[in-house]
Formats: C-alpha cells, sequence, structure tokens
C-alpha cells in the first residue's frame, strides 16, 4: 500500500464531506444541490483512495464501499446507494454474516428509510411521457420529477429527465440548469457534458459560451462524443467569418482522434458527415445535408425532413444517459 | 477538580489536519455560545468527564486568527446562526466533531484524526487499517445535560462493541448546560 497517496486520498474524501456538512449547515437556496455535489466527490475520492491498496481483503472492501455509498445518501442520492447496496450484498458470502450486519447496519437503516421516502414520490412517472403527444403527460412528468428532485437533489437522474422535459419544452435556460447539475454530479459521463456543449448554440450566454470555449481549451482530453457535439455547437456560433468553422474542424478531428477512447461506428458515421460538411463550407463549396449523411452511411436519416446534423445526433447517441 | 485548561479553537489548526478544523469551526462559534446573551462571554466554560474525572475546559478563539485562517469563517457562523436551513442538525454535528478534536488534542496529545465517515460509527477515525476502524464516536446536543448523554452512551454502546475495532472512544457534548464526557469504551 502506497500509505501517503491512500492517507491523503481519504483525508481528501473526509475534508470534501465536511465542507459539504457545513453547506448545509449554513443553508441557501443551493445549499442541497452543492452538498450533494460535494458528496458525490466524495464518494468518487473514496473510490480512488481504495484503488491504491494493494490486494485488498474482503471486509477493506466492504468498509469502502459503505462508505461510498454513505456519501450518496448524505447526497441526497437514493439511486447511486442502491447500486452499491447491490455491490456490498455481491460481497455478503465473502464475509461472515455477523461482520457483514455489523459493516453494513447504518448504511442498510438509512437506505431503506430513503428507499421508502423515493417510491411515492415517483410514482407515476414514466419517462416515456417525455415525448408522448399529450401535453397532460408531459406536465405530469415535469411535476412528479421537480418534486421529487426537490427531495433529492443529487439523483442526477432526475436532474436529467428534467433536462429533457426542459429541452423539449424549449425551455433553455431551464434545460441549461439542469444539464449542468447532472454534469456537475458526474462529471466522468460522457453523454451529458456532450449535451451542455450542444445546448450553448441555443443558449448563448456569456456564460454558456464560456463554458464552450474552456472546452475547446481541452479538446485533446474530451471524449469523442463531447468533442463532435461541441463541433457543432462551434459550427451554429460561426457569425461568418469562418472562425468558430475552423474551431469546429478542429474539434470534430479532435472526436476522431480523441485519446479518451474510439467513436462508437454510430458517432464515427456523425463525426465523418460533420467534417464532410465543414471541410466543404471552408472551402466555399456547396454541401447538403443529405450529400453528406448518404455519404456517410446515414442515408436513412436523409429522408427525414427539416432537421439540422446535430439534431440527428442527438437523437441517436444523447438520448440513452 | 483539577485547573481549567484554557483551549484556543486556532490552536486545533496546529493539532490536528487543518483539512478537517476548517469545517468545524463556524458551527463552534456558532454552536457554543448559543443564543442567549447572558451565556454569549468568552471563555466558554465546559466540565468535560475524562479517565472518572471531571476536568474544567475553557474553550476560546480570537476572531483574527481564525479569519486568518478560513476569511469566511465568521459570515458562516453568522448564517449558521440565523436558522435558514432546513439542516440545522448539522451544525450541531459539527460543532460536536469540533470539540471531539479539542478532547483528543487536550487529553490524548499527539493522537489526530484521519479520516471522517459519513453518518456511521465511529466518526471520526484514528487509524488508517482499512480493517480496523478505531476511532471516535461523536455526538452533539443542544440541551438534555447529564441525562441526555447518559442515554445516547447506552444506545450508542452496543453498536461501537461489535464494529471490531481494536479502539473506540465516545465523544459526547451538550450546549445547555456546556457539559462533555470522552470517553474510552473499547481497547
Amino acid at each position: 500500500m502506497n500509505e501517503p497517496t491512500y492517507e491523503m486520498g481519504l483525508r481528501s474524501a473526509s475534508a470534501l464531506k465536511l465542507r459539504a456538512t457545513r453547506l448545509l449547515a449554513e443553508g441557501g437556496p443551493e445549499a442541497g444541490l452543492e452538498a450533494a455535489i460535494l458528496f458525490h466527490d466524495a464518494a468518487r475520492a473514496e473510490h480512488r483512495a481504495f484503488q491504491v491498496l494493494e490486494a485488498p481483503s474482503a471486509l477493506a472492501r466492504l468498509r469502502s464501499l459503505v462508505e461510498v455509498g454513505a456519501c450518496y445518501l448524505a447526497g441526497f442520492d437514493p439511486w447511486s446507494a442502491a447500486d452499491i447496496w447491490g455491490a456490498l450484498l455481491q460481497l455478503k458470502p465473502l464475509v461472515s454474516a455477523d461482520v457483514f450486519d455489523a459493516q453494513t447496519a447504518d448504511f442498510r437503516a438509512r437506505f431503506e428509510l430513503e428507499s421508502k421516502a423515493v417510491k411515492p414520490l415517483i410514482r407515476g412517472m414514466h419517462p416515456s411521457a417525455l415525448t408522448s403527444p399529450s401535453l397532460t403527460a408531459r406536465r405530469t412528468l415535469r411535476q412528479t420529477c421537480a418534486r421529487a428532485r426537490n427531495r433529492f437533489p443529487g439523483a442526477s437522474n432526475l436532474w436529467w429527465i428534467e433536462y429533457r422535459c426542459a429541452y423539449e419544452a424549449q425551455d433553455w435556460a431551464k434545460a441549461w440548469t439542469a444539464i449542468s447539475a447532472v454534469c456537475r454530479l458526474d462529471p466522468e459521463r460522457e453523454t451529458p457534458l456532450a449535451m451542455r456543449a450542444e445546448l450553448v448554440a441555443h443558449l448563448r450566454t456569456p456564460a454558456a459560451l464560456t463554458f464552450a470555449d474552456a472546452l475547446l481549451a481541452r479538446l485533446p482530453d474530451l471524449g469523442p462524443q463531447v468533442a463532435l457535439f461541441l463541433s457543432f455547437t462551434l459550427a451554429a456560433l460561426d457569425n461568418g467569418d469562418r472562425t468558430r468553422l475552423t474551431q469546429a474542424l478542429e474539434a470534430v478531428r479532435a472526436a476522431a482522434e480523441s485519446p479518451r477512447r474510439p467513436p462508437t461506428a454510430e458517432e464515427s458515421r456523425y463525426i465523418r458527415a460533420h467534417a464532410l460538411m465543414l471541410n466543404a463550407w471552408l472551402e466555399g463549396k456547396a454541401m447538403s445535408l443529405e450529400d453528406a449523411l448518404y455519404r456517410t452511411g446515414l442515408g436513412r436519416q436523409a429522408l427525414v425532413n427539416d432537421v439540422e446534423l446535430s439534431d440527428l445526433a442527438r437523437s441517436e447517441l444523447g438520448q440513452a444517459a | 477538580m483539577s485547573e481549567a485548561k484554557v483551549y484556543a479553537l486556532e490552536q486545533l489548526y496546529q493539532d490536528q489536519h487543518p483539512d478537517l478544523v476548517i469545517d468545524t469551526i463556524p458551527a463552534l462559534l456558532a454552536w457554543i455560545p448559543g443564543t442567549s446573551k447572558a451565556k454569549r462571554r468568552a471563555p466558554f466554560r465546559f466540565s468535560v468527564g475524562w479517565q472518572a474525572q471531571s476536568h474544567q475546559v475553557d474553550v476560546r478563539w480570537t476572531l483574527a486568527e481564525l479569519s486568518r485562517r478560513d476569511p469566511g469563517v465568521e459570515a458562516s457562523a453568522a448564517r449558521m446562526l440565523s436558522g435558514m436551513t432546513p439542516h440545522r442538525e448539522h451544525v450541531t454535528q459539527l460543532a460536536a466533531y469540533g470539540l471531539a478534536m479539542v478532547a483528543l488534542s487536550i487529553f490524548l496529545p499527539g493522537r489526530r484524526v484521519l479520516q471522517y465517515r459519513c453518518n456511521r460509527a465511529p466518526d471520526l477515525l484514528l487509524s488508517l487499517d482499512p480493517t480496523d476502524p478505531s476511532g471516535v464516536e461523536v455526538s452533539g446536543r443542544a440541551r438534555g445535560g447529564n441525562p441526555e448523554l447518559d442515554r445516547i452512551h447506552a444506545e450508542k454502546l452496543p453498536g461501537l462493541l461489535r464494529l471490531g475495532a481494536s479502539e473506540v472512544w465516545l465523544s459526547l457534548w451538550c450546549a445547555s448546560p456546556r457539559l462533555g464526557r470522552h470517553v474510552k469504551v473499547l481497547g
């Protein structure tokens, strides 16, 4: 074990938990979300600290997982805590029943309490209502989600539904708030970050533009999906002087060559289509969306009326977060 | 009863890891004096049970010194005092952690808290061994005095003995009257 690294990791997680508790103690309108974000950071820090241990025993794994789960519970996120409870049950056969019960008793009691609070709050909440033609169904989903999210501001799945609802309603400011919360609670997931980048083109506020430029400054670190959607946004922001188009081309190239992971087959088709269009625009040549779609294996999408490439990519790649 | 021990909160930054101290300080500033004018005068004297004896511990602080470490400390304490949070129990919780670290620094000089755990016993760990949860279980109450601390002690003890730790302390605090106890329950 690298003891100083392990100790520093645990101390950093501890400090995050104490800072989150301080925010809750101070109160304020955003205290719940801000504390939840810190507790989620703490959960990841705990997990990282544990990775330093060489060949940890089942008991050590159990204790570390319980702490990660406790961070999620403290961070108002019973859904992530449920994942941890599942992982704990998988470890159960590896330790004695007494040890398992003693180590998990506090977590289990609180988890059961929170689980009971979740169920009535999300009763009748069907995410399929997002695309329902019924206004009532969509409004019910939005209201149910907002109620549940007020109680559990650390649940990124609820913020994600809220983002989708707001997006469908073209309430860009609300969609931005919601997708920003998802990204801060779960910064390691690519799709929400990609969707946040995509939203900049609709919102165009100084904060949103600053965010896009900050992403552009770290292109080599971005996953292919984030770089692809950033390239759509940059192209949409071009004011005719081609500066943004050039940046968009850089971004789409970064998407194709992302060192984080290779793009999937679906992502590659959209990357190629967008690169084709950008190259043509920059060379002053005509290139229709249909041409680009047919030439990159997206011919079926060419039969859809009145959409942008980014809409097609969003509906294919950006809905499953 | 022995002579009063004086402890300045700014000293806590030296005696314990600053990262674990900083967020307990505003809560101590908000919780210890309480809201009654008559009681808001330093030093704040706690009767603390330690090794079967009662010790007087006078807690005091210099705001300028604390602000040097954390410029937001005064505003943070004011927000906690204003009661604009649905999570008021966290003020007590953080203040109790701070007092537990004060007691540790006074009665067990050199011992340092190494980790803080979320809502499970013991709260403050003194060990880095991933299989040995040796540490300090902490609890605070706004009022109730010794009967309330006795009740918490009795309630927590069975769970603490089942943790498989080699050393466990119980650190209990009450704001009104100002009482504390820092007792070893295992090891």
